[in-house]
């Protein structure tokens, strides 16, 4: 079920805003290259102190070097940013759903049994429609009293049946991975695109896990039980969530979010720009002027 | 009236609101209507009046509470909630509080609750629903 087949998820405006910011500034520092000039000097003289990083680099000229090594940078302190920030405020929601938790109700510990998740369990006693699986090492399947009472048996087993996938395959930990590599290539519009199909595979994965062991309309009535609370999401327009992905699939019609081609096209763009860049810094008139001391030993 | 913080370390009113400022919603509920005069003579002697006078604005700059000027020239505030009302709905959102108030974390939701959802969407799950409670599994 997509929308008139246009079914798209569109990278938010910051992320096009940044992919211009790139080009742009890849592009000046192409024309006028003297900001890049201390960071080249200071690579010949590794280069001459350990000349296998000539090797390594492919006698790339100093210039060149110096644009990609502020790009990398730039790419793992993004990388690094997020990682950090998203691991404490992880940690920080685990213990506290953990401080949180509730005695289990023996509905719950006999629906968990029969997946052999009893130990996995964390019981909210709350008016809160949630249920998640949270934690990096040791993943655990949370639940709230509001969502239990909304499901019966079959449609309970169909979300820990889904959760228990979650657990299985480490998925928050799989989130974090994600989440921190698309950050990495946050030059790219397409990273965030990327980055929410491949979640929405994580998620259809597991709704095929919870329906090897309960019926399709079991695990819908669990999404409608879930979709139905306060804070219940709202008519999209900002292309196929992974949630619609889901109905989708329940539906018999698979589909995932398409990667549109504008987005594409504009991470192409910003690579077509540093390649441009890369290769008129390599064949301009060397501004360090260094030569790798093993191919003048050589010749 | 928007809730946009949670301690959980804590309870009632004081997860979403200062110390001072739960004293003071309290003190409103009880009053109904009172002035910042009759605030401060129901909180007691701890608290100074410009204090007091501060953080009711900042009640009423925040939406829980509502400012009325009244013919004496004073104000009288009033609560936009009452206190049921709102104690249900702190309670109703902690799950879903703490989720919020953490922002984006490594979880895997069965439903994300940021997502959007287009109502066809929803009425094909209700379909799926009925088809299922109408023949059985």
């Amino acid at each position: 079920m997509t929308r008139g087949g246009k079914a798209v998820h569109r990278p938010p405006e910051r992320g096009w805003v940044i992919a211009a910011a790139t080009a742009g500034a890849v592009g000046l520092l192409a024309a006028v290259p003297a900001p890049l000039v201390p960071l080249a000097e200071r690579y010949r003289d590794l280069c001459e102190q350990f000349p296998v990083l000539a090797l390594l680099t492919y006698h790339l000229p100093p210039l060149p070097v110096a644009l990609l090594s502020i790009l990398a940078s730039l790419a793992l302190i993004s990388g690094v940013a997020v990682a950090m920030r998203s691991l404490v405020r992880t940690l920080r929601f685990n213990r506290r759903l953990d401080r949180l938790a509730d005695p289990l109700p023996p509905r719950l510990v006999r629906a968990a049994g029969a997946l052999g998740l009893e130990d996995r369990l964390t019981y909210l006693d709350d008016p809160g429609v949630m249920a998640c699986c949270y934690g990096l090492v040791r993943p655990r399947v949370a639940v709230t009293a509001e969502l239990l009472s909304r499901l019966d048996d079959q449609e309970l087993l169909a979300v820990l049946a889904h959760e228990r996938h979650h657990v299985r395959y480490r998925d928050p930990a799989r989130y974090l991975v994600i989440q921190v590599l698309a950050e990495t290539a946050f030059m790219f519009p397409v990273a965030s695109v990327l980055r929410h199909r491949l979640e929405t595979r994580v998620e259809l994965a597991a709704d095929r896990a919870a329906l090897a062991v309960t019926s399709r309309g079991a695990l819908a009535g669990a999404l409608l039980g879930a979709l139905t609370g306060p804070g219940t999401p709202v008519a999209g327009v900002a292309g196929l969530s992974a949630t619609e992905a889901r109905i989708a699939h329940l539906a018999g019609n698979p589909v995932l979010p398409a990667v549109p081609t504008r987005s594409v096209i504009a991470s192409i763009g910003v690579l077509a720009v540093i390649a441009l860049a890369v290769a008129d810094l390599a064949a301009s008139p060397d501004l360090v002027g260094m030569m790798c001391p093993l191919c003048s030993w050589i010749s | 009236m928007d809730v946009h913080r949670f301690d959980l370390d804590k309870s009632g009113l004081t997860r979403v609101l200062g110390e001072l400022q739960a004293r003071i919603m309290e003190a409103v509920w009880r009053l109904e209507a009172p002035t910042v005069n009759d605030i401060c003579a129901a909180l007691g002697p701890d608290v100074h009046y410009k204090t007091v006078m501060t953080v009711t604005n900042r009640l009423a700059e925040k939406g829980f509470l509502v400012r009325e000027r009244t013919t004496q020239r004073a104000f009288v505030y009033r609560a936009a909630a009452d206190r049921e009302a709102f104690l249900s709905r702190i309670a109703a959102s902690v799950a879903n509080g703490l989720v919020a108030d953490f922002g984006q974390q490594a979880l895997a939701h069965l439903v994300n609750a940021a997502e959007r959802v287009d109502p066809a969407y929803l009425d094909e799950l209700e379909r799926l629903v009925r088809e299922r409670k109408g023949g059985g599994r």
